[in-house]
């Protein structure tokens, strides 16, 4: 006969401490203000050649800090990119909540460190010494980059690592707020991060996903997105078990779907998309009805907009939605940890950050066109797709 | 700690000694280690002897995804089939993916950026194959499993924190089941990584490091039945941010998964190169007199796929009595350590 688990009865996660890198700012008080004004953050790619690609602009964060924290940590010289955009955010984070000492870190990433595998890959041809190798390769590693930055802080939880593609950043955000709402930890800390890196951005390019123009997410003429970069961290926590006022979210709910349809292209009808929000919606008890503002996946490629926009018609069809990614780029396994980030922002501000380089619209929906748009907001709700058809929703609450 | 057990209801393997567990634990009780194939570094040119697996056959339902993918997908695939024939058929809405890897497809990866440093741009159909999550995609729409589908990496702990991640759905009531996979290939950019890394060496008897190898583990988890084999606790993993300190915090972790109980046997994660070296050390301190399996030094070393074999390695010496209660220790190579207790479910 099967067991019947005894679960202890579920807490609320919710966000105590937060942090923010993103082409829109190196902190949140730059990006509240970015995501105010609509700020088009792309720009011409300077990390690495793009003369033989299609694309050439994509959204990078200026690492200069103006003193921090690289200079408190000079460390991070030694790092991978992607290890220099999570330091920042989580040190945000850390300052808004002393003493927080994370259990598990649940990070999300795609490329992880792949600026040194990338250097390790051209070092093989250019003679490159066993102490560089070494060092490239260990930091390579996708845990690499989170362990690099938990060691300044003295920190040896665990590191678990989700690499779902595009959905990284939510589906880390969600088990995070799982593994706190199931009460398995008590203190959990959630990333989503990833740098732009050369062999990403060729692959972009090669499926042609990539714009050579602006990234205009649900644009009757979009051509495609722009790539991006950055890092969120989010620490949760149960809600009965810190002050009120160290809350800034909640977590209500998530879904997860897989839509089984192609390696790269979303299924034309929506049916992952409308899958996870469904299943985010009962899993929160909400109705679409309770939803204020939904912060869509949006990349800007003719593909992903109308599948998603057709989803959100048939779940949510009155509520309002943008995509930030005009403004950021797609920042891939960071996207949905850094779009949740911003849904808090916007919950706090009473603002919906709006869908920059807006012409004209195909899709039927109440797009927040090129201004953000006041509003007394409680309820959002995000979305985050990737390859493989992994579709996440997570669903934020302002505190009552 | 995650704990209360889950029930292993089906499991498939594909390794370097085949793909029938009974015949494959037959060599690993008798010490037959695969036949020792050779791959070249690029640049260095060094002879990697590793032990590579015949690509499997998968069924129909997976043929025509699979058509451009690299093995790793292949393994996973046929591994997992293996197990759902097993434990019998899975609700399609209520069962959750988890899929694990360390290097992931890196034979495309490496082809992919090849192209782009050599010509300037790379292949479109390569590019897809490259991402981490591919191989859980192709499994998924093998199965029609339209739930969760998470892939998680690491090095092969990732083995444990995919058991630790079913394990949490199944005791929160999110899914009936879940299908763990772990899947790894083989190449020879990533070989000449962990060579300058001194972690691999090119032969079995070298004694100076493991013999890289690639395969899948598929296990399907249940909440705990009778008559089965459980994966009764996962320790959540710690992170060993220096080696001194490391081996103290890998000695408390095996403290407390054992939980002042004293295991039967303990399934090491060794596999020839330092870090098992450590691990045998600790263990033979903590848990004096117990009896130890390597599993890894038969099969070679092919993380978190290997980490699953460990288990499947457990389960075999529960069912035949051998043992009891056995621990599943992992020292991976990338800074992290973790390990589960397997035992009879009553």
């Amino acid at each position: 006969m099967a067991q019947s688990f005894v679960a202890p009865p579920p807490a609320i996660p919710v966000i105590t401490g937060l942090g923010c890198v993103s082409p829109l700012g190196s902190d949140l008080s730059a990006t509240r203000e970015s995501l105010r004004v609509g700020r088009d953050g792309i720009s011409a790619v300077r990390l690495f050649p793009v003369e033989t690609f299609q694309a050439r602009t994509a959204g990078q964060v200026p690492l200069d800090f103006e003193g921090r924290p690289e200079e408190l940590f000079p460390a991070s010289r030694d790092w991978t990119r992607a290890a220099r955009l999570i330091l920042p955010a989580m040190h945000e984070a850390l300052a808004a909540r002393p003493g927080f000492i994370p259990e598990i870190v649940v990070a999300g990433t795609t490329s992880g460190g792949m600026d040194f595998g990338e250097q390790f890959f051209r070092g093989l041809s250019g003679g490159l010494g066993n102490k560089q190798a070494r060092r490239l390769v260990r930091r390579y590693v996708p845990q690499q980059p989170v362990i690099d930055v938990l060691e300044v802080f003295g920190f040896d939880a665990p590191v678990r690592v989700v690499s779902n593609a595009c959905a990284s950043g939510t589906n880390a955000l969600c088990l995070a707020a799982g593994l706190v709402r199931n009460r398995r930890a008590k203190r959990v800390m959630a990333l989503g991060f990833d740098a732009l890196a050369e062999l990403v951005f060729a692959g972009f390019d090669c499926l042609r996903a990539s714009t050579t123009e602006k990234c205009r997410p649900f644009d009757a003429n979009r051509s495609g997105l722009a790539l991006g970069e950055g890092a969120a961290c989010f620490l949760l926590e149960a809600g009965d078990e810190v002050p009120a006022a160290a809350v800034r979210a909640s977590v209500a709910g998530w879904g997860f779907a897989n839509d089984n349809h192609h390696l790269t292209q979303p299924e034309p009808s929506g049916a992952g998309p409308r899958l996870s929000m469904e299943r985010a919606l009962a899993d929160a008890g909400w109705t679409p009805g309770d939803v204020d503002y939904i912060n869509a996946h949006g990349t800007g490629t003719p593909f992903n907009d109308s599948s998603e926009a057709a989803a959100i018609r048939s779940v949510c069809p009155q509520v309002p939605v943008s995509s930030t990614k005009g403004m950021t780029g797609h920042a891939l396994g960071a996207a949905g940890a850094i779009e949740a980030a911003f849904c808090v922002l916007a919950l706090e501000d009473g603002l919906m950050p709006p869908n920059i380089n807006l012409r004209e619209t195909d899709s039927a929906l109440d797009l927040v066109a090129n201004k953000a748009r006041p509003f007394a907001l409680r309820r959002v709700l995000s979305n985050s797709f990737g390859f493989g058809g992994a579709n996440a929703t997570v669903l934020l609450e302002r505190p009552a | 700690m995650t704990g209360d057990g889950v029930s292993i209801l089906g499991a498939g393997c594909v390794t370097p000694l085949g793909r029938d567990w009974e015949a494959v634990w037959g060599k690993i009780r008798g010490g037959e280690r695969p036949a020792l194939e050779m791959l070249t570094a690029p640049e260095s040119g060094v002879p990697a002897g590793v032990y590579k697996t015949v690509i499997p056959g998968v069924p129909a339902a997976a043929t025509a995804r699979l058509r451009r993918s690299s093995a790793i997908s292949y393994f996973a695939c046929a591994a997992a089939a293996d197990a759902v024939q097993q434990s019998g058929p899975l609700p399609a809405t209520r069962t959750a993916l988890i899929f694990a890897a360390s290097n992931g497809a890196v034979v495309y990866t490496r082809r992919f950026y090849a192209d782009v440093v050599d010509r300037g741009s790379g292949s479109p159909l390569l590019f897809p194959e490259t991402v981490y999550n591919a191989p859980a995609s192709h499994v998924a729409a093998m199965l029609g499993l339209d739930g969760a589908a998470l892939t998680l990496v690491s090095d092969a702990t990732a083995g444990l924190t995919a058991l630790a991640t079913a394990t949490d759905l199944l005791q929160s009531g999110a899914v009936d089941r879940c299908l763990v996979v772990a899947a790894e290939e083989l190449d020879g950019m990533a070989w000449e990584g962990y060579r300058r890394w001194k972690l691999v060496s090119p032969h079995p008897d070298s004694r100076r490091g493991a013999i890289l190898s690639e395969g899948a583990v598929a296990l399907v988890l249940g909440p705990a039945a009778a008559g089965t084999v459980q994966i009764a606790r996962v320790h959540p993993g710690k992170t060993l941010l220096r080696a001194a300190s490391g081996r103290q915090v890998f000695r408390r972790l095996l403290e407390e998964l054992a939980d002042g109980d004293v295991p039967d046997l303990a399934v090491l994660s060794a596999s020839g190169a330092r870090p098992g070296v450590v691990e045998e050390t600790i263990a033979g301190a903590v848990f004096p007199g117990i009896r130890f399996l390597t599993p890894k030094k038969i099969t070679g070393e092919a993380f978190a796929s290997s980490t699953l074999l460990q288990c499947l390695c457990a389960r075999q010496e529960i069912q035949q009595k051998q043992a009891s209660k056995v621990i599943v220790p992992v020292l991976g190579w990338g800074g992290q350590a973790g390990g589960a207790i397997l035992s009879a479910a009553e």
